[in-house]
């Protein structure tokens, strides 16, 4: 079924696109919710909550745009919105004690994603959220600042300290610091 | 070094898919259905969970007739004969042109030309407080007490009588009172008009009471399985056609003399929306579907009064609490445009090599960000209403009822977020609405069940339509707010 029909179904409430939207995306979704949770369970309730929101939403598409880049965003709001719910993280701070450390990038490239998503998963809340978005996602400090409230400095500052951290458990798994 | 580390995770997430449980999409459908019917289940529930307290309630109080004539044979058993206060003491009607007929007797036409007047009493159909001593002794002591109540006065005399007339009819009775033929049912209470036969009755009732101390005591057992009187009195009139009749809905259980007023208190949950009026048909699609219904509550105080048997009116404060959810995404695009100047050697078959230099202009489009608002959005409204109450249907305790009003707002207020035209955000506060002047009309249909004569419960759903707009004509657009609630509460009759 082509995208556009799959939208109209969608919006027409039918059962059989939202099925079938569901199977095209839920994958790619899962994948995005994962980096933002840290176990399948709580991921699952994430791209639950955020395809209920589609189902809702999707009339308000427009066709402006990607449609995957739109469920993405709706998954990482949901996802950021499930995480807010369960702690206040950010703590807001400024770079002076935040140092940039070097490290081997070749190793990371090598490394397996699944690796990559249990070393991502265990970082703090606030840090995770804050890295998934400037690093994978792509935002801005200021969009980032927007996002979840708070100033663009503590988003630095947050990201900072998560690459830090990061690092950190890198080296638990051989990478070396350069 | 510093963009590496982005580099290398986005490279490597890019196309991470992970695969979910089977059955979530299950899941998702049927808790998108189970949100949609959230609500609707809300109200139903409300009113089920009433409908079936007052239905048990009832079946508990509502036993058999038979077992009803036992208990009270029984109790008779433990109370000391009386003397028949209508045969054997004359001093029971003063009147020497009132005397006692059976009720099979009874047909106006055939009526001596002298008065009659004929007196039948229920008994209580309650063996549930009637089957051990304990509480039948309660219950003697709290009739006890309430006869030192002048307004006990029916009472006392229709227990008299009953005591008289054992094997009387149980349920209906006719009084005649002048020229008026009235059929009191099983809810019989106190407004029973008072000519000078009963109020001799009355007398000769009271003076009986005194009499002695063992004679209270059995007619307070006794009072205390009344639940409803039948009075029958003949006419002064010659032919029955003369007679006009009236039906007149009275109390239940306990002989209580209520006055015309009552007072209610409720609470409603259910479902409220609004209607928009633009001419701008985009927005208003755009604020419908930012906007989204959530639980409502409505708190009712009324004082009634009851100016006939089945019409009452109604007045006092009602506060509104409409909630909704306002949600907006929107997604932000951004375009870059790259130029690269590229020179290229060409082999033309006649010229030989060629270099070519050309611009190559590239345009990313890159979807920055959803910007996501969400608010809970609260309209609350304080109003005055006036509503007419008609008693439809009655059928032992419980009465169908149904109203109508208006309701005049004292006081309206708004917090929260909606969508301007031009898709930016917007506090309610910066909107030009009424606070005060918001008029509705309401309209409903429900279910009252009376505990006892003075208290009843009631379950009514009820719908609300606001008639003008919350905004002013400076706001570019108009705004109605309707509901459907389904309230649960309390009158007490005074």
């Amino acid at each position: 079924m082509d995208e556009r029909e799959l939208i109209k179904g969608c919006v027409k409430n039918d059962v059989h696109s939202q099925q079938a939207l569901y199977e095209h995306f839920a994958p790619k979704m899962m994948g995005v919710s994962m980096r933002y949770c840290t176990s399948k369970m709580e991921a699952e309730d994430v791209l639950q909550d955020a395809f209920i929101k589609i189902f809702d939403k999707i009339k308000t598409f427009k066709g402006e745009g990607s449609f995957e880049g739109w469920i993405r965003k709706i998954v990482v709001f949901t996802a950021l919105k499930s995480n807010d719910k369960r702690v206040s993280k950010f703590e807001p701070g400024s770079l002076e004690n935040v140092q940039e450390q070097s490290f081997d990038a070749k190793a990371i490239s090598n490394m397996e994603t699944a690796n990559l998503l249990s070393i991502l998963q265990e970082l703090p809340e606030g840090y995770r959220a804050v890295f998934n978005l400037y690093a994978i996602e792509g935002y801005s400090h200021k969009e980032i600042g927007k996002i979840l409230d708070i100033s663009d400095v503590t988003s630095r500052t947050q990201y900072s300290r998560a690459k830090q951290h990061l690092i950190k458990l890198l080296a638990q798994y051989g990478i070396q610091r350069i | 070094m510093k963009n590496e580390i982005e580099n290398i995770f986005k490279q490597k997430f890019n196309s991470f898919e992970a695969t979910p449980s089977a059955g979530l999409f299950g899941a998702i459908i049927a808790k998108k259905a189970k949100k949609k019917r959230a609500i609707w289940m809300w109200s139903t529930a409300a009113l089920l969970v009433t409908a079936s307290a007052l239905g048990l309630w009832s079946y508990t109080n509502n036993t058999p007739l038979q077992l009803a004539k036992n208990t009270i044979e029984n109790t008779d058993k433990s109370i000391p004969t009386l003397p028949d206060p209508i045969h054997d003491k004359k001093d029971v009607v003063q009147d020497n042109s009132i005397i006692e007929k059976p009720r099979s007797q009874t047909n106006l036409k055939n009526k001596p030309g002298g008065e009659r007047i004929k007196e039948e009493i229920a008994v209580k159909r309650e063996t549930r407080t009637l089957k051990t001593e304990a509480k039948t002794q309660h219950r003697h002591n709290k009739a006890a007490r309430t006869n030192t109540n002048s307004k006990n006065k029916w009472a006392e005399l229709f227990a008299k009588i009953d005591m008289a007339n054992p094997t009387m009819d149980l349920d209906k009775g006719t009084l005649y009172h002048g020229n008026k033929k009235q059929t009191i049912d099983k809810s019989a209470g106190l407004n029973i008009p008072q000519n000078n036969k009963t109020r001799a009755l009355i007398n000769s009732a009271k003076d009986h009471k005194t009499e002695n101390n063992d004679r209270k005591q059995t007619l307070n057992s006794t009072l205390n399985t009344i639940t409803s009187v039948t009075i029958e009195q003949t006419p002064k009139v010659k032919e029955e056609e003369d007679i006009e009749e009236v039906i007149l809905p009275l109390p239940t259980g306990r002989l209580v003399a209520l006055n015309k007023w009552r007072i209610q208190a409720s609470v409603g949950m259910g479902y409220a929306s609004r209607t928009l009026s633009e001419t701008n048909k985009e927005y208003i699609d755009l604020r419908n579907s930012t906007e989204n219904v959530a639980v409502s509550y409505q708190f009712g105080a009324n004082v009634i009064y009851q100016f006939s048997p089945r019409w009452n009116i109604q007045t006092g404060l009602q506060y509104t609490i409409r909630n909704e959810l306002f949600e907006y995404s929107e997604q932000m695009y951004t375009t870059e445009k790259r130029e690269v100047q590229r020179t290229e050697t060409v082999v033309h078959p006649v010229l030989g090599e060629i270099e070519r230099t050309y611009l190559e202009i590239t345009i990313d489009t890159t979807s920055q960000y959803l910007k996501y608002t969400s608010s809970q959005n609260k309209f609350q409204t304080v109003s005055i209403p006036i509503i007419v109450e008609r008693e439809l249907f009655k059928h032992h305790s419980w009465s169908l009822l149904a109203k109508v009003g208006v309701h005049a707002g004292i006081y309206s207020n708004r917090v929260g977020l909606l969508l301007a035209p031009n898709k930016e955000t917007q506090e309610y506060t910066t909107l030009p609405t009424r606070n005060t002047g918001i008029a509705s009309a309401m309209f409903g249909t429900g279910v009252l069940y009376s505990v006892t004569p003075r208290i009843s419960l009631l379950a009514y759903p009820q719908v609300n339509l606001q008639l003008n707009s919350s905004t002013k004509r400076t706001a570019g657009f108009s705004q109605n707010d309707w509901g459907i609630y389904t309230h649960v509460g309390l009158r007490i009759g005074l």
